[in-house]
């Protein structure tokens, strides 16, 4: 078959010649696919904003020798809100980076393209703390990828009380307790409530993580560590954690150590 | 290495132009050679002298052989009214309307998170500032109907209101000369909500 038809997410896309966009998109079936959309730069393109961020679009493909070709693109949801709000525009942005380098082009992961196609949809509704919501986002990504942080235990003791102080171990990829901890071994220090409401976040769905509220300084730190840990197991940069930490209120403001 | 060095190095250097690779650098390193050498050198000299006499509009960030741009110096230009653009050449297609006698600001792109892109890396507080020392009464924002355009429309508005000023959006809806039935959800939805009486 030449063509085929799938369900998919717009994450970006690139400019492509003089009126052409090749567009980044999470599939439901064909996870990450790059396709181009002949035209689209036109003012009278069909396509209109059917390919533009955040769109769930059901897209009709025609197989090409390099790239597929993206022939028809219909609306399920425009995921209007985030256009309207500048902070949900900034957390969604995130969600769809996070999403895109977690997988290799053609790569599908099980529940990837549901998990965002759910936290767009509860980012578009009221959400009491969006440092929360982003932090329980990439920690749930990095489960889905394989790399799920050990919290529950001391991942070197086996001990599930960390009374004496944790440490998150990003090579060890969870907590150690405050016995087992060498000084030098340069884990990032996190305190008991912290480590709970991070537990707590990795067991609650999307919309229950919508409702959650912290202090906004815990709710920042908490968010620095999801940031260093998704960093750490994605090998990538995420360029729009800079631009996050750059718009959080000047109260809370601090750089990633 | 395949080709005399000189070749070389010319397909070298093109392959480093935006949105031109190795194969389009070739066809052009080899149409360049074919052309008379007055050609060449025209096409060398526009570069060079381009790239020397250019430079940023000290208040709009146009681009500019001045140290004020054409429309920064015109005294007849409402200084009141700011056209706020991502691009310089988003200025041109603004101007060919004949409808805006005011001043533009040029943003030099648009927020984009996933890009590394935020407030801090566009000409924003150029923009606040110019707004607090020209008595600005009015701001259009100009920026592309995209996600990136809006989000950033609404950074700027959000700014600007509290400082007593009025922020306006280029309108968006249906193209002329495009057809109903081909219009997608988005911008009919624009379409509606921005309708007008007649």
């Amino acid at each position: 078959m030449r063509s085929y038809k799938d369900q998919a997410i717009i994450i970006r896309s690139h400019k492509l010649g003089e009126s052409d966009r090749i567009i980044t998109m999470l599939t439901s079936e064909h996870g990450l696919k790059r396709g181009v959309a002949k035209g689209v730069r036109k003012t009278t393109s069909k396509f209109g904003g059917r390919l533009e961020p955040f769109v769930h679009a059901s897209i009709l493909f025609h197989r090409g020798r390099n790239l597929d070709i993206i022939t028809q693109a219909e609306v399920i949801n425009p995921h209007q809100a985030l256009r309207e709000d500048f902070r949900k525009y900034l957390y969604g942005e995130a969600l769809l980076e996070i999403t895109m380098k977690s997988l290799q082009q053609d790569q599908q992961i099980p529940r990837l393209f549901e998990a965002l196609s759910i936290s767009l949809e509860c980012l578009e509704q009221e959400v009491k703390s969006y440092e929360l919501f982003l932090s329980a986002y990439e920690l749930k990504v990095c489960g889905l990828i394989g790399y799920r942080p050990h919290l529950d235990q001391c991942i070197r003791c086996g001990k599930s009380e960390l009374t004496k102080g944790a440490f998150l171990h990003l090579e060890g990829g969870g907590v150690i307790c405050g016995h087992c901890q060498p000084s030098s071994s340069g884990g990032i220090a996190i305190d008991e409530q912290i480590l709970r409401l991070t537990r707590l976040l990795l067991l609650s769905s999307m919309e229950e993580v919508a409702s959650l509220e912290t202090p906004p300084a815990r709710a920042r730190d908490i968010l620095l560590l999801s940031f260093a840990y998704s960093e750490f197991y994605l090998e990538k940069p995420i360029q729009s954690h800079k631009v996050i930490l750059g718009q959080l209120p000047p109260s809370i403001r601090k750089t990633p150590e | 290495m395949y080709y005399t060095p000189p070749i070389e190095r010319l397909i070298a250097e093109l392959a480093r132009l935006p949105g031109i690779g190795p194969k389009s650098a070739q066809r052009l390193a080899f149409h360049i050679i074919k052309v008379p050498l007055q050609e060449a050198e025209d096409l060398a000299q526009a570069i060079v002298e381009a790239r020397r006499k250019v430079q940023f509009c000290r208040r709009c960030f146009n681009l500019s052989e001045m140290e004020l741009c054409e429309y920064c110096s015109d005294s007849r230009r409402d200084s009141s009214l700011v056209c706020v653009v991502e691009e310089a050449k988003d200025i041109v297609a603004i101007e060919r309307t004949g409808e805006f006698r005011g001043l533009y600001h040029v943003l030099g792109g648009a927020i984009s998170p996933i890009d590394g892109v935020g407030p801090e890396q566009l000409r924003v507080n150029e923009l606040v500032s110019r707004i607090k020392e020209d008595k600005v009464e009015e701001v259009i924002l100009a920026t592309n109907p995209s996600v990136e355009g809006e989000a950033t429309a609404l950074y700027i508005a959000n700014l600007i209101r509290s400082m007593g000023v009025k922020a306006t959006r280029l309108a968006s809806g249906l193209p002329v000369g495009g057809d109903l039935e081909y219009a997608d959800e988005v911008t009919l939805g624009r379409a509606l909500q921005g309708r007008r009486e007649i």
